[in-house]
C-alpha cells in the first residue's frame, strides 16, 4: 500500500497557477513521480490534461512543455537544465514559444 | 530534474484545458521546438519564435491551416472542410526539413531554409489567430555552424515514441467521454485514416511513429489508483485521475494494479 497524497498534495489545476518556473517544475515532478510509482518507465512523453472547459484566470498558458536534458547533441538544447516552452494566452496561439 | 524517470522520459506536457491543443502537433513540436527556439531567442532576447505556417486546431480537426504573408503581422487561420464550398488548398502537415533534421529523421541539408515568426504573439488560439512583429529566415547551415551536426544522425536516432496521456478529472468522466478521449489518442498514435487529420505520423511524413499500445484495452483495466482524493482507471495507456475536494483522508494504492509495462 502506497500513499498517493503527501502532506502537501498538489492538484493538476495548480500547475497553471504556479508562481514561477521552479514551482511549476516541482509540482509537475510530483505528478510524474506518482505516475512512475505505478507505471513503467517506458514513455517518451507524459501529457497531463486538466479537465476544465475554460482556462483559469490565473493560468498564463494553454499548454506548457518541460523538456528533459537529452542525450543527443547538435540541436542547441540546453543540456544542463532542459528546456521549457509555453503556448497559449500569454505566449503563442496554437504554437510554442519561449517565455523569456 | 528527473521527474521520476530513469532516462526514458523526454518531455512532460501540461494542457490547461480539457479540449487541449493538438497532441500530435504538440509532441512533434516538443521534439524540435525547444532547441531551435532556444538558439534563436538567444539572438533576439525577449521574443518567441513562431513558424510561419502551422496546421492549427484541435486533434482531429480537418483541413485547418494557418495562413500568413511575410508582410502582414497578423496571421489568421482558415478552416476548410470538404464540401464546404471553400477553396481547397494544399494541406502541408509535414514539419519543416529543419525540424525533421533536429528530430534526427532526415540527413543534414545545409541549404534548407525556413521562415519563422518573431516576437511574442497574442490572439485567439481556438482560431489560430496571433500577431507577430516580424519574420526571420533560419538556415540549417547556421544551426550546424553554431551547435554542430546532430548526433546521433538520422541513421540511428530514435524513430519510435511512446506517449502517456494523463487526464485530471474534476468530475468523473462517463464512458462516452472516455471514448472520445481514447479516439483522439488513437488518432495521435496511428496512421491518419481521414485525409487532413494531423497526427504524429503525418507530421513526420511517416518517418517516425507514436505508440499508444491499445492492446492493453483487451486486458482487465486495473484500478491503478484508488481513494477519495484521487481516482484513476487505466484505459489503454490513457490514465484518468480524479481530483476531488481537498481535506479528505489520504487515499491508498491498490497493490493489485499492474504497471503498464508488465501488462503488455
Amino acid at each position: 500500500m502506497a500513499n498517493l497524497v503527501p502532506t502537501d498534495p498538489v492538484k493538476v489545476s495548480d500547475l497553471a497557477a504556479a508562481q514561477n518556473d521552479n514551482q511549476f517544475v516541482t509540482r509537475m515532478a510530483w505528478f510524474t513521480t506518482r505516475v512512475y510509482q505505478h507505471l513503467a518507465d517506458a514513455y517518451d512523453f507524459l501529457i497531463f490534461t486538466s479537465d476544465q472547459a475554460a482556462l483559469p484566470a490565473s493560468a498564463g498558458y494553454y499548454g506548457r512543455s518541460t523538456q528533459k536534458p537529452q542525450h543527443h547533441s547538435g540541436a542547441g538544447l540546453h543540456r544542463q537544465s532542459g528546456y521549457d516552452v509555453r503556448f497559449g494566452r500569454q505566449a503563442a496561439a496554437c504554437g510554442a514559444s519561449r517565455d523569456s | 530534474m528527473t521527474f521520476g524517470s530513469a532516462g526514458k522520459l523526454q518531455h512532460v506536457v501540461h494542457l490547461a484545458t480539457a479540449d487541449g491543443l493538438v497532441p500530435a502537433r504538440a509532441c512533434t513540436r516538443f521534439c524540435t521546438g525547444g532547441p531551435l527556439h532556444s538558439r534563436l531567442t538567444d539572438a533576439v532576447p525577449g521574443h518567441g519564435i513562431h513558424e510561419r505556417r502551422r496546421p492549427a486546431g484541435r486533434m482531429g480537426s480537418r483541413h485547418t491551416q494557418v495562413l500568413a504573408t511575410a508582410n502582414t503581422p497578423r496571421i489568421t487561420a482558415l478552416r476548410e472542410r470538404n464540401g464546404s464550398g471553400l477553396r481547397q488548398r494544399r494541406q502541408r502537415h509535414s514539419l519543416f526539413a529543419i525540424e525533421l533534421y533536429l528530430m534526427g529523421l532526415v540527413p543534414a541539408a545545409p541549404w534548407q531554409t525556413s521562415t519563422w515568426r518573431l516576437a511574442r504573439c497574442l490572439g485567439d488560439s481556438a482560431n489560430g489567430v496571433f500577431s507577430a512583429a516580424g519574420m526571420k529566415k533560419v538556415n540549417m547551415s547556421d544551426i550546424i555552424a553554431s551547435v554542430g551536426l546532430r548526433v546521433p544522425d538520422n541513421s540511428s536516432s530514435q524513430i519510435a515514441f511512446r506517449a502517456l496521456s494523463v487526464v485530471s478529472q474534476i468530475v468523473r468522466w462517463r464512458r462516452p467521454r472516455v471514448e472520445v478521449r481514447r479516439g483522439r489518442c488513437r488518432l495521435l498514435a496511428g496512421r491518419p485514416s481521414t485525409k487532413g487529420v494531423v497526427n504524429f505520423h503525418s507530421a513526420t511524413g511517416g518517418r517516425a511513429s507514436m505508440s499508444m499500445e491499445w492492446r492493453a484495452r483487451r486486458r482487465a483495466d486495473p484500478p491503478a489508483f484508488t481513494g477519495s482524493r484521487f481516482h484513476a482507471a487505466s484505459v489503454g495507456h490513457v490514465v484518468l485521475f480524479q481530483a476531488t475536494a481537498s481535506g479528505v483522508p489520504a487515499p491508498s494504492f491498490d497493490g493489485s494494479a499492474k504497471p503498464a509495462g508488465q501488462s503488455t
